[in-house]
């Protein structure tokens, strides 16, 4: 223990690499900071934070400067605060300050409240940072009433062409935050300081846009700006919130702990949680920051039960719609029926879903699109019992290097890159197997583009250390038996692994080359996969999940469902099989994103989801559903870590959370077991379920791959809603990736100049003609 | 990778030294700056197509070599005109009224200091103090020096100019 005097207080602190900031701070006392964040490295950039210490000549900054025994420290001297006032008056020379110094501000604030909305900001009144702004606090803090020196404007154009955020920086101070925090913390470096002195500002090289900067629309910069420069663009003016919620993005396998604001009952903004809440300790990707307002608030929401009377679908009521379904799955025969669940829906609805089925209408067939993936890993898993390598994404911090297969993470798990990047920057390797666009370009240590078949070959020579591994050279394979020849690693593997010949012995070699305390990243794509797995949405599975063919499962299942059909079914590709030969009578759908195309020949379709499909055309019945911030339940993300979806927003119209529709459905049929009052009933019957795996090869099969129109694996959809059709911004920077994610030149510099001269010529030409 | 560089503008080279902010990555920015040399001693200026390159070659992100190269004055990122013209700002240049110079350098040929012409006639620039002072306002073209500038005799220099330019178009036309 060491002490240190702040402001004559005595306090004790470890001295180990601490700040005089972080101990002020650990104990209460307040220094104004500028360009200081919790997150970033100590800048040393705004000097409001100089303090003045016993022996040490100047004002050194307390967030740069180490704290040390026995040191006497001040921070509020006259000198100092004189000294910050100058230096926050220089500042305010350039910034908008015609609201901080006005003697109405009191009033103003009281009796208009909510922002206006302007083309350019003049003041705090028609910024969009009115209510929460750092630098006006510190401005506060130093009781600055009025300025000393006459304001200037920046003049400098608002950027507003890039997609979903726009930047003003006639407010930027300069403080480097959006900076630091895309290069150290994302790995992007989108962004940089250019020029010098006077002339320095935020900017990208030569000014082109974010699009073309390599940003991924992360939004970290927005939430670390201590000012109204960056702002989304969506929600710049909604005003103040009514409430902030805490709740979970199920946009991927993340699982986001967001706060949502909430306003007339809506969701109107999202951003991430706090900096200690995991799993993504503050951090989104553009899908959870940006897209979730304008994909919960479609106008297009299914509002009402719909019945087909007549060759029309008309609203009706719900009791008239669940008769009608109830009548109909009781008049089907049962194997002649199918159920399709989403993996983006709750693990209770899915576990109800799945209940319904066998139990209800004691029918087999069920599965989910995607289910391939999450069931791959559940069976491998089991060949061992290795689930325990499935950890938390902490443990990255443990792994003495990376490998990542079948997918680029940096585009569809944003928040995992965020985390690997962490490491990459401590030197840790990354090898990366397969896709790479720019940041894999910079992190990796080792980047073999191996595809598809070969994969498994180098996967299994790999795990026995052999040199001899295909599509790479001597060095490289080298390189590579030595970096994972060593210590404990960590797999993140996507789904393209199902492209090698044998996906599960690929998978089984990553597995014995991390080691017994290595760590396995299976990065769902979807959602909540590993939740629908669990509640056992497949045909050869039971909720657990466990496998049909293990005894034990199936007669505890059979005891608390009191029985129903357990054998196994038919799963997506065979249902639609069976669909084309006429073979399935009525479908019971509730993922909109499953391509209708072999379905059209079913005579009954059931649709339920929040969005209107192609399916809503072919349905005879649809069920309006709610989305994830209008229902309870449970999300189990990559880590194999249940995480709650709480209902924070109103659903439209009567939308019904999916699992008291189906819970109904079984009442309505008369099978008992369907009682359940709340989602946390559910999770509790569904708890006493345990994974029981028989261990066997996974049937090949091929409906793994999302279909997308487009030529790009990551097109994101949530239930049949298509995001990028919705969201014209999102469209437009899925379709400029392939431009960013071009391979590394090998152009020797002569080459280069040659090329460049060579258009440089033909464009001076044509602007000379 | 970060460079390790952000160019301070609150912050003095002394409490730079000073700072307990890491500076790990200091050697990539040695690796940089000679090689934005040979870039630009190969192309007369920076092309953006060479940032890209020199990306991809280091695995550093275009936006940080960019941010080191415009903290150096040295290095242009424009190819420099057939004319080039330099129009002084230091203090003398400066109080006798450089900027003015500049401003209507900049609206006759539709460039900003820094800028070439589309056709590649004209680069403009601000440097600082050429070493007439006496002569303040000074502009340099094509490295000779023209003194006591003033609207009039700016626009009677560059009248000339495009009259030779053209003449030398013609006679090499026929
Ligand atoms: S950034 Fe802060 S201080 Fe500046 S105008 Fe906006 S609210 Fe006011
Ligand atoms: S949105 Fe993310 S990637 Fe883009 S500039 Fe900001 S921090 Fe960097
Ligand atoms: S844009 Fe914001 S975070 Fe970035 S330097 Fe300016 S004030 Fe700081
Ligand atoms: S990383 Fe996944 S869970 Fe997190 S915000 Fe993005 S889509 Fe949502
Ligand atoms: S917070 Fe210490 S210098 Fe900015
Ligand atoms: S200031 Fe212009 S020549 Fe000296």
């Amino acid at each position: 223990m060491a002490t240190i005097f702040i402001d004559g207080r005595k306090i004790e602190f470890e001295e180990k690499g601490k700040t005089i900031l972080d101990v002020a701070r650990e104990s209460g006392i307040y220094i104004p900071t500028l360009c200081d964040h919790d997150e970033l490295e100590s800048h040393g950039g705004c000097r409001m934070c100089i303090v003045e210490v016993e022996g040490m000549r100047g004002f050194p900054p307390a967030c740069t400067t180490a704290a040390k025994d026995g040191m006497e420290v001040k921070t509020a001297t006259d000198n100092l605060m004189t000294l910050k006032r100058n230096i926050m008056q220089l500042l305010l020379m350039e910034h908008p300050s015609a609201c901080m110094v006005c003697a109405e501000q009191e009033g103003c604030n009281k009796y208009r409240p909510d922002p206006y909305k302007a083309g350019r900001v003049t003041g705090c009144t028609t910024c969009p940072n009115r209510y929460t702004c750092q630098l006006r606090e510190v401005v506060e803090f130093l009781g600055i009433k009025d300025l000393d020196y006459l304001p200037g404007y920046k003049e400098i154009d608002v950027e507003r062409e890039d997609p979903f955020f726009d930047r003003d920086y006639n407010l930027c101070i300069l403080c480097a935050r959006c900076i630091r925090v895309c290069d150290d913390v994302r790995g992007t470096s989108a962004i940089t300081f250019v020029k010098r002195g006077h002339e320095t500002r935020v900017d990208t090289s030569f000014g082109v846009s974010h699009i073309d900067s390599g940003c991924w629309f992360c939004g970290a910069c927005i939430d670390v700006c201590p000012t109204g420069s960056l702002k989304p663009r969506m929600t710049k003016w909604t005003g103040a919130p009514d409430s902030v919620e805490e709740s979970t993005c199920v946009l991927c396998s993340m699982g986001c702990q967001t706060q949502f604001t909430i306003k007339w009952e809506r969701v109107m903004g999202s951003e991430p949680g706090a900096l200690e809440s995991a799993p993504n300790h503050g951090h989104m990707c553009v899908l959870g920051r940006f897209c979730i307002p304008s994909l919960v608030n479609a106008p297009d929401r299914i509002k009402s039960p719909h019945l087909r009377k007549e060759g029309d679908s008309v609203p009706v009521s719900w009791e008239e719609a669940l008769g009608e379904v109830s009548r109909l799955l009781k008049e089907a025969s049962p194997e002649r029926v199918g159920f399709l669940g989403s993996p983006q829906m709750s693990s209770e609805s899915a576990y109800v879903f799945h209940k319904l089925a066998r139990a209800g209408v004691k029918s087999p067939n069920v599965d989910f699109q995607g289910s391939d993936f999450p069931a791959l890993i559940h069976k491998e898993l089991a060949v061992d019992q290795d689930f325990a390598r499935i950890r938390e994404l902490d443990y990255l911090k443990e792994v003495d290097w990376i490998i990542s297969v079948g997918g680029d993470f940096v585009k569809d798990h944003q928040v995992v890159a965020k985390k690997v990047y962490k490491e990459v920057r401590q030197g840790k390797p990354l090898i990366v197997i397969g896709d790479a666009g720019a940041n894999l370009h910079r992190w990796s240590t080792v980047h073999v583009s191996v595809q598809g078949k070969d994969i498994q070959k180098l996967l299994i020579n790999l795990a026995e250390h052999s040199k001899k591994i295909p599509g790479t050279s001597y060095t490289q394979a080298q390189q590579l038996v030595e970096i994972t020849g060593k210590g404990k690693g960590a797999v993140l593997v996507g789904p393209r692994i199902l492209e090698s010949i044998e996906p599960g012995l690929s998978l089984r070699a990553l597995v014995r080359l991390a080691g017994v305390d290595g760590a396995l990243f299976p990065l769902f794509p979807l959602g909540n996969e590993a939740g629908v797995i669990k509640a056992g949405l497949r045909p050869e599975m039971l909720p657990g999940p466990a496998s049909i063919t293990v005894k034990e499962a199936k007669a505890l299942l059979e005891k608390a469902w009191g029985g129903g059909n357990l054998s196994d079914g038919l799963h997506l590709v065979e249902m639609r099989q069976k669909a084309q030969k006429g073979e399935l009578d009525m479908l019971y759908i509730a993922d909109g994103s499953i391509s209708p195309e072999g379905f059209e020949k079913i005579p009954t379709i059931i649709y339920q989801s929040p969005y209107p499909s192609e399916w809503s055309d072919m349905a005879s019945v649809i069920l309006p559903s709610t989305t994830f911030v209008e229902e309870s339940g449970t999300f189990i993300n990559l880590e194999l870590k249940p995480l709650k979806m709480k209902p924070i927003a109103k659903a439209p119209g009567t939308a019904r959370q999916d699992w008291q529709i189906f819970a109904e459905l079984g009442r309505l049929i008369g099978t008992d077991g369907f009682d359940h009052q709340t989602s946390e009933d559910i999770w509790e019957e569904l708890s006493h379920f345990t994974r029981s795996i028989e261990v066997g090869g996974q049937k090949r099969r091929a409906s793994w791959k999302p279909a997308s129109k487009e030529k790009n694996d990551w097109y994101p959809r949530y239930r049949g809603a298509v995001i990028p059709e919705r969201i014209e911004d999102l469209a437009t920077f899925i379709k400029a990736l392939p431009r960013r994610d071009t391979p590394l030149s090998d152009e020797t510099l002569d080459e280069l100049v040659k090329r460049v001269q060579k258009e440089h010529a033909s464009r001076a030409k044509e602007v000379v003609s | 990778m970060s460079l390790g560089l952000i160019p301070n503008p609150f912050m003095t080279s002394e409490s730079r030294r000073e700072s307990m902010a890491e500076q790990s990555a200091v050697e990539l920015q040695h690796e940089v700056i000679p090689r934005l040399q040979e870039i630009q001693e190969k192309f007369g200026y920076i092309p953006q197509e060479a940032v890209e390159w020199l990306s991809s070659q280091l695995k550093v992100s275009s936006q940080e070599i960019y941010g080191v190269a415009t903290f150096y004055n040295h290095f242009r990122f424009n190819p420099p005109g057939k004319h080039e013209i330099r129009v002084c700002l230091g203090t003398a240049c400066h109080v006798g009224g450089g900027e003015k110079i500049l401003d209507t350098l900049s609206e006759r040929l539709g460039i900003q200091p820094g800028e070439t012409t589309a056709d590649e006639r004209y680069s403009l620039e601000r440097v600082a103090c050429v070493g007439a002072c006496a002569l303040a306002p000074a502009v340099l073209l094509d490295d000779e020096v023209h003194g006591r500038m003033t609207q009039r005799s700016l626009k009677r220099l560059l009248d000339k100019v495009d009259r030779a330019d053209k003449k030398a178009a013609k006679g090499s036309d026929e």
